[in-house]
């Protein structure tokens, strides 16, 4: 790729004090930049998944030493020969959807290199799409997986896989952004652009350290899950650092084919539970809790709504499976909560012990299905790591159509839309309804591609909804018992690759990533 | 002296006439159910004389009912939205009612639930039914068909008429501009006309059509009824897929022009070509129905061009009438008819769903949002055939769009709570909150003993939405809501009694 396409590059405004020591100036790039050092913070992942390989099944040390050494190369290279420019509004859009695609890209060197996907079936472009899949996966906090052999890739890969999502999860350009503490306003540009939902909560006056801040609790909130998981009898350290990681960040990755359900344990899964509910909670509201002001959840009309929500739709789908299905009412309630808790944090963990048990969601009462459906669209609390619309707009878009009825009844009546006690300003309003709109219409537009491209309409649908959402396991063929490989086809999985990370980093980013280099080309072609 | 002052001094009773726009809008629709009751009856009285007398019989009381009210109440000028939305779906619930007593009486249907989904179906325009249509005689066939017709008029004359002049913001409708003639609705009595006149005229053209094309006599007139209303309900079971080859060109041209806005149409009779030629919506409602077509051709083997277009017009109008079973069609098919049917016709038109002119004013509010990312501060419109919409407007628009797709997830719940398999249930309650009617579950000839009694009782208000917009059940809700409020606070208050 051409530098051009990495733009900004302003060649005018080359400035004397970001002049390298062997005398050649700097291209100032914020795009760059950013993408150097999310690129080489990601080969920490896979070198400690090398480390990991090493000491366990030493199969795929190699790959994963090489993978990490050609993104800390290239990364650092880009680091060092870029400074940051100005961060306009399409300069954000580029740096941030070029850095995810990029990061995706390099991600999946580690499984091309390793053969994770050399598996009898799969020819060589189907490991290429594999890779390719399984990374956006991992960075975009998914969870869906094109593994179909679980026991063929060694410990450290499937380390490095976990760690994808935990990077994913809290984002990398909040790592950039964290060691970039001359950004200033820009920086917060760039991480709402990269922050699931429509909070911008700023903890700290200062940009790096908001950044570092959220990274301190994300941190603090994957051991704490971890060393829960390493006190309840039956996970392993490996399997208890492994879920840490994609917990918090509402990944769902697991080393087992059966993920959770592997363990059989319900103090596994309510742990699980407790961590993805944390997860899906806005990450502003756990600072302000750590840091002393307990009532900060309960203060927040999101957080109670997320709460209603998590408890209204595991009532309904346990009554569900225990009259309509036939379940005994305490596999209703283990399966029911956990699978809600699970999809509607866009974690997509697994609680079913093989395909046909009682937590295989493909084989629910269709009305449960509904419910799941539902909640993989409307995801978590803004300022999370989970995907989805989000309880925010959720709740701003059932106002605002609320006001157009009353409105119908008393057109010259002042009706402010209101989250909680606060009026919300119309242009928000009329924001959220334009991201709903074209969340929307890319829902409609994947089902019709999938579909077109010879996937099942029942798979197109909840894939579509699943990938966008971040959800990962979705419907029919792509339940949480069975793999996208055999349930969509290459080109299927390419599709929801790019979904996966415009529902990540929430559709703009991806859709305009291309209007800074083209805007640029078109100013210098006039 | 003005309409109103002279209309409450006309001789009546004695007494001045009250005002009711609800009570007046329900004698108007109960008005045309007594003409197609009477004409069903006398149109098959050699057929079915028991049929016939019960249609005469409640036809008479509809009739008498009708009369008295026009002689008692007297229209206001312009009524308040809530009330002229309250009218129309009072309106539609009694001939609904009605229609369920003709199909109960007669013995056409046994049970009240099926007779009540049939006679909403047919006021509604949806096509899907609980009887065998091969079954019933002529004046049953005629009766059932032209529910279908009058549902559609109503749908019009809401669409067209009423709404408009009520609703502020009402952006699906198209503003009328230059002389009266000119105008397709210059005031509510003329445009009521218009669009009657235009309505007959279009099915009697499409039955000379059918016939013509030897379709015979009892079924054109049957088909002529439900093609220009976008109904779909046929006197064969197989819908038209043992119809004559000439007879499914006519229906495609009339399922066309069924979901053709009457504007447009209204332009084109009056030799405004450039104006009809130059409609966005026009442009837009083709193109759906050429790439509809095409991917059509593309998906299934062995389907004629002819056939892909019947289907894509059938789909996108709204109608229902099937010239294949498309229930087998690959997904990537069925994926596009399904945006067909949920975005449904032209506004202004017979036909329903979103309608083409909400969806590409939806398509065009997404397409600023990405505009304003790029550049926050600038001022970005949303304009559409040269005018700019408002705030208000957009408001309006989108908070009762986001009101109709959760009526299709709730719709899909309920059916899903039935034992519907889920795509089945999005489906169908897409298919009939757009008044389309056939779906995977129900085939394409719209068997609605598929769905179950439940299933087609929770679909009755997602047939009334389709047809009449949502509003009324969402001013229903609201209803409920601030009834439930001022019970609670009344609660309250009894609960804390002042000192």
């Amino acid at each position: 790729m051409s530098n051009a396409i990495f733009l900004p590059i302003r060649k005018t405004a080359i400035r004397q004090a970001t002049e390298l020591s062997f005398g050649r100036a700097k291209i100032e790039s914020t795009t760059l930049h950013v993408m150097g050092i999310a690129v080489a913070a990601i080969s920490l992942g896979m070198f400690v998944g090398a480390l990991v390989e090493w000491g366990s099944t030493n199969r795929d040390t190699a790959a994963l030493l090489i993978s990490g050494t050609i993104a800390l190369g290239a990364g650092s290279l880009l680091w060092w020969i870029t400074v940051p420019g100005t961060v306009r509004a399409r300069d954000v859009f580029s740096a941030v959807g070029w850095t995810w695609l990029v990061v995706t890209l390099v991600g999946a060197i580690p499984y091309l290199l390793g053969g994770t996907f050399d598996v009898p079936g799969i020819d060589r472009s189907g490991q290429f799409v594999n890779a390719i899949f399984e990374s956006a996966s991992g960075y975009s906090a998914t969870g869906s997986t094109s593994l179909t052999d679980f026991e063929h890739p060694g410990r450290g890969m499937m380390m490095h896989r976990q760690i994808t999502q935990w990077y994913g999860g809290m984002g990398m350009v909040v790592i950039a952004v964290a060691v970039l503490p001359f950004l200033g306003v820009g920086g917060m540009d760039l991480m709402s652009a990269e922050a699931p939902g429509p909070s911008g909560d700023r903890l700290t006056p200062r940009v790096s350290e908001t950044a570092k801040r959220l990274w301190f609790t994300y941190v603090l909130f994957t051991i704490g899950v971890s060393v829960t998981l390493i006190a309840i009898p039956g996970p392993s350290v490996y399997d208890a650092i492994a879920h840490g990681l994609t917990t918090i960040a509402t990944g769902g990755f697991s080393p087992h084919a059966d993920s959770i359900g592997t363990f059989d344990s319900g103090a596994v899964e309510l742990a699980i539970i407790v961590g993805m509910v944390l997860g899906g909670t806005n990450f502003a509201l756990h600072w302000r809790a750590v840091t002393g002001d307990r009532l900060a959840y309960w203060r927040d009309p999101e957080f109670r709504t997320y709460l209603k929500l998590l408890i209204g739709a595991s009532v309904l789908v346990i009554a569900l499976l225990w009259l309509d299905a036939g379940l005994a009412i305490t596999e209703a309630i283990r399966a029911g909560v956990f699978n809600v808790v699970a999809i509607a944090t866009s974690t997509g963990y697994g609680s079913a012990q093989g395909a046909g048990s009682s937590g295989d969601f493909a084989l629910w009462v269709p009305a449960a299905q509904l419910v799941l459906l539902f909640l993989m669209v409307v995801g978590s609390s803004s300022g999370s790591t989970a995907g989805g619309l989000k309880v925010m707009r959720l709740q701003i878009l059932l106002a605002h159509s609320i006001r157009s009825v009353r409105r119908s009844q008393q057109p010259h009546a002042v009706m402010p839309v209101k989250h909680g006690t606060t009026a919300v300003n119309d242009n928000i309003v009329s924001r959220m309804t334009g991201f709903f709109l074209l969340y929307l219409l890319l829902v409609l537009a994947g089902i019709v591609v999938l579909a077109a491209l010879g996937n099942g309409f029942l798979e197109s649908i909840s894939g579509t909804i699943g990938a966008l959402g971040n959800t990962g396991p979705a419907l029919g063929r792509a339940g949480p018992t069975a793999n996208f490989t055999e349930a969509f086809n290459e080109p299927g999985r390419l599709v929801l690759s790019l979904y996966m990370l415009i529902g990540r980093l929430e559709i703009f980013p991806i859709l305009l990533m291309f209007a800074a280099p083209l805007r640029t080309m078109r100013d210098r072609l006039s | 002296m003005s309409q109103r002052e002279a209309s409450e001094a006309a001789p009546g009773f004695g007494a001045a006439r009250q005002d009711s726009y609800s009570r007046l809008a329900v004698a108007d629709g109960l008005l045309a159910f007594t003409v197609i009751a009477v004409l069903a009856a006398v149109a098959g009285v050699t057929d079915n004389l028991g049929d016939s007398l019960v249609l005469l019989a409640v036809g008479a009381i509809t009739g008498s009912i009708a009369i008295a009210t026009r002689r008692k109440f007297v229209r206001r000028e312009r009524p308040p939205t809530a009330r002229v939305i309250a009218g129309l779906a009072s309106t539609w619930a009694s001939l609904v009612v009605t229609g369920s007593i003709v199909y109960l009486a007669s013995g056409t249907i046994t049970t009240f639930d099926e007779a009540l989904f049939e006679s909403a179906a047919g006021f509604s325009t949806v096509a899907a039914t609980t009887v065998d249509p091969e079954s019933l005689g002529t004046s049953m066939s005629l009766f059932r068909a032209g529910t279908q017709f009058v549902g559609g008029l109503v749908g019009l004359l809401a669409g067209v008429v009423a709404l408009p002049r009520t609703m502020k913001g009402n952006v699906q409708i198209p503003k009328g501009r230059g002389s009266r003639a000119d105008r397709l609705v210059p005031d509510p009595v003329i445009g009521r006309q218009r669009v009657v006149r235009l309505y007959l005229a279009l099915a009697t053209a499409c039955g000379f059509g059918y016939l013509i094309t030897g379709l015979g006599v009892r079924s054109s007139l049957i088909h002529a009824l439900t093609t220009v209303s976008t109904g779909g309900f046929s006197d064969r079971a197989d819908s038209f897929v043992s119809a004559p080859g000439g007879a499914k060109v006519v229906a495609t041209v009339f399922m066309f022009i069924g979901g053709m806005s009457f504007f447009a149409l209204f332009w084109l009779i009056r030799g405004n070509h450039r104006r009809f030629v130059r409609s966005p919506e026009l442009r837009i409602y083709l193109g759906i129905i050429g790439v509809v077509t095409l991917s059509l051709l593309r998906e299934v083997d062995g389907l004629s061009v002819g056939d892909a277009l019947f289907t894509a017009a059938s789909a996108s109008s709204t109608t229902g009438l099937a010239v294949t079973d498309w229930t087998g069609f690959p997904s990537g098919a069925l994926a596009l008819l399904l945006v067909a049917v949920a975005t449904g016709a032209m506004g202004a038109s017979a036909g329903s769903g979103l309608r083409v002119i909400r969806a590409w004013l939806l398509c065009l509010f997404a397409a600023r949002e990405i505009r304003r990312q790029l550049d926050p501060n600038a001022v970005t419109l949303v304009r559409h055939g040269g005018r700019t919409l408002g705030d208000k407007e957009l408001d309006s628009l989108t908070g009762y769009q986001i009101a109709h797709f959760g009526l299709c997830g709730i719709g899909a719940f309920m059916l899903a709570l039935t034992g519907d398999e889920l795509v089945d249930s999005l489906w169908t309650a897409i298919s009939v909150v757009s008044t389309f009617g056939p779906s995977p579950t129900m085939g394409a000839f719209g068997d609605a003993d598929e769905l179950g009694r439940l299933g087609q009782l929770v679909m009755i208000p997602g047939m009334l939405a389709g047809r009449l917009t949502i509003l009324p059940l969402l001013l229903a809700v609201a209803a409920l809501q601030q009834g439930y409020r001022a019970a609670f606070l009344g609660i309250r208050r009894l609960a804390r009694p002042r000192r």
